[in-house]
């Protein structure tokens, strides 16, 4: 049986630059610092954590935008970090990527129509100027921008809301089945939040897509995904269906993610004070990453990192002392 | 016993920006109180004139942009729209002080933190250098930055420490009221959590009065101790905290908490207001939710609803509370 998408292992480490200093010991920010996972056709995984997690640094390595140090990534049984030339071109076409910064992932001096037409032109999929407006009007009209005069506006005179469902727009003109959302709603309003995620929510539903959906809001992966995997400083802590982690977390820093979400009405069980903030990536302690902020820390999680074992068939967590939390 | 006046009241605000479409009402006709030690959010989408009114108070609007109309009285005595230039150098940071928006992102970066606090006490004080650092360490403290960190640049901080400095800053001088635009808006959720506990403690330690303005309702609800929702250049409700989640009188305030990802449940679907905001140059007639309310009426196509008192503590612009 194969996967949709299999990640195995996966590290991505980037070094640090030792200055003029040779005898500098060599750094690196350990970004993706083994990571494991599976997401299945038509699911929603989403990838939770902190800025420094190495979640969207782990979504982009799926999207080949960056390359890992080591590991491997299969999607239908292919090796995508193999992938060269033509093949890798279409893959390109079934795996396609949003952007957090609806102000950055678009060119300023471009047209709409001329950004959303960019993959019909590189993958052949509209012949003539004609058509190209055709296809597009229709991919904006999924979206909820379907007038003709959205075509030939530029960035600027959209607002974040519009800009992303034009990112959106974008990112299935190529009929992807997997789409790597990094944090697509986070620099919009709240208010506006809900219009994009009940899109995003449309399209999945209407067009069979995956999304890894990657966010640091558990509230939004809450509504969107049927499948969490919790990060913290390049590794996966807790993995397992949304449901179940949002309402029983095992692992400490679950609970604490969970606590410091804001929300409307009484707390949920289970939650443990915010303490203190994550480290740098370079330099990451040792044992369970996690034991200087954890308050239930021991000497075992000072020195030995805990493996990501099974607490169910499709629960993991990794903690020296997950079962006597609950 | 007569109660002590008001830390900041804001009366009948107008603030207009000269564009080339015409005049762009940002600010049309907003009144509002912040009481001394008390916590008020001002809550609204992109574009409602939060900001501006924050700007305002302080007297920070700069053509195009111009205070057109209104009053600001800061602690029952002080007339802030009508202060001379030297008086309102020793009213601003002292007396009022403000955390803009994107301000950690706007520390100047070839400067160490602790240089750029100190540059705000010496702007206003005439402090010698030894005490000028002491202050800087004790400032970092209370926010929770070890004070040998004063030696740091920007860049060596993290987004959250850097957001930490800027209030430091902001509270440099012991203002009474601080104004924070979106201090926790592009902070993680954990970061955001500590900052905003910060700012609670503050508010108990040094009794400071505060104007938070943010579009996140949700962070609002564990935090401040009232809100005014602002639409389109007006506030068109104003209640404590619990009263408004738990019962919002205005329909632009219950499609704003009925469309919150953090109260849905998944599987069903998340609401959300149809519609836009209109265009602030060119304001429709009547109330200006009206294209996007569900129990709109005819006297809401030609009243502009006024801000009516309800109860104490609780009022609404809206025809269809205010019958």
């Amino acid at each position: 049986m194969s996967s949709f998408l299999s990640v195995k292992d996966l590290f991505v480490h980037f070094p640090v630059s030792r200055g003029l200093n040779v005898f500098a010991k060599r750094r690196s920010v350990r970004a993706v610092d083994g990571v494991s996972f599976e997401v299945a056709k038509e699911e929603t995984l989403a990838l939770v954590g902190e800025s420094g997690s190495g979640k969207t640094t782990t979504g982009r390595v799926l999207a080949r935008l960056t390359d890992p140090t080591g590991g491997s990534a299969t999607f239908e049984g292919v090796d995508i970090l193999k992938l060269r030339g033509k093949d890798l071109k279409e893959y390109r076409k079934k795996v396609q990527m949003i952007f957090q910064d609806p102000y950055e992932s678009l060119n300023p001096r471009s047209t709409i129509v001329d950004q959303v037409g960019l993959p019909l032109s590189v993958f052949g999929m509209a012949k003539s100027k004609s058509e190209k407006e055709e296809i597009v009007l229709s991919l904006l009209g999924k979206v909820g921008l379907g007038y003709a005069d959205f075509l030939y506006k530029y960035p600027h005179q959209l607002s974040g809301g519009e800009r992303q469902r034009v990112s959106i727009a974008r990112a299935i003109a190529t009929n992807p089945e997997l789409v790597v959302a990094d944090e697509p709603v986070s620099m919009l309003d709240v208010s506006v939040r809900a219009g994009v995620l009940n899109l995003m929510q449309d399209l999945a539903d209407a067009y069979r897509l995956s999304y890894l959906f990657i966010t640091h809001d558990l509230s939004v992966a809450k509504y969107m995904s049927r499948r969490i995997a919790v990060m913290y400083l390049g590794k996966i802590f807790e993995l397992g269906p949304t449901a179940e982690i949002m309402s029983k977390p095992y692992h400490p820093y679950t609970r604490m993610l969970l606590e410091a979400t804001p929300k409307i009405g009484p707390k949920s069980a289970g939650e443990i004070a915010v303490r203190g903030e994550i480290p740098s990536s370079i330099d990451i302690p040792p044992g369970c990453r996690f034991h200087p902020r954890c308050p239930y820390a021991t000497d075992i999680c000072k020195s030995q990192i805990p493996p990501l074992r099974d607490l169910t068939k499709v629960h993991s967590v990794a903690c020296h002392w997950a079962e006597r939390f609950v | 016993m007569t109660a002590q006046p008001p830390e900041l009241e804001v009366s009948d605000l107008k603030v207009s920006f000269m564009a080339r479409r015409g005049e762009v009402k940002a600010v049309d006709d907003v009144s509002f109180q912040v009481a001394r030690g008390e916590i008020m959010g001002l809550a609204g989408e992109s574009g409602c004139g939060k900001s501006t009114t924050g700007l305002a108070v302080m007297r920070l609007i700069k053509p195009p942009g111009k205070i057109k109309e209104g009053k600001v009285v800061f602690e029952g005595d002080t007339d802030v729209l009508s202060l001379a230039e030297e008086q309102l150098r020793l009213f601003r940071w002292k007396k009022v002080s403000m955390v803009f928006q994107g301000a950690m992102n706007s520390l100047n970066p070839v400067m160490t933190v602790g240089s750029q606090i100190a540059e705000a006490i010496n702007a206003h004080e005439r402090v010698g250098d030894k005490e000028v650092q002491e202050r800087v360490a004790r400032l970092l403290e209370q926010v929770g930055i070890d004070a040998p960190r004063a030696r740091d640049y920007p860049h060596e901080f993290s987004g959250g420490m850097r957001q930490r400095a800027v209030i430091a800053m902001a509270l440099a001088l012991n203002p009474d009221l601080l104004i924070a635009d979106e201090p926790t808006t592009a902070l993680d959720v954990v970061v955001q959590k500590q900052i905003l506990d910060l700012m609670i403690d503050m508010q108990r330690r040094l009794g400071l009065s505060m104007i938070f303005i943010t579009h996140d309702l949700v962070a609002l609800s564990e935090f401040s101790d009232k809100v005014s929702v602002m639409y389109a250049g007006r506030i068109v409700e104003v209640a404590a905290t619990r009263d408004l989640y738990e019962e919002p009188l205005h329909p632009y305030t219950q499609g704003l908490l009925e469309s919150l990802a953090g109260i849905a449940t998944p599987g069903k679907k998340l609401w959300s207001i149809p519609g836009a905001p209109p265009d602030l140059a060119s304001i429709p007639k009547g109330c200006r939710f009206r294209a996007r309310c569900r129990y709109a009426f005819d006297r809401c196509a030609v009243e502009e609803p006024e801000l009516l008192k309800v109860k104490d503590g609780r009022a609404v612009a809206c025809h269809l509370v205010n019958r």
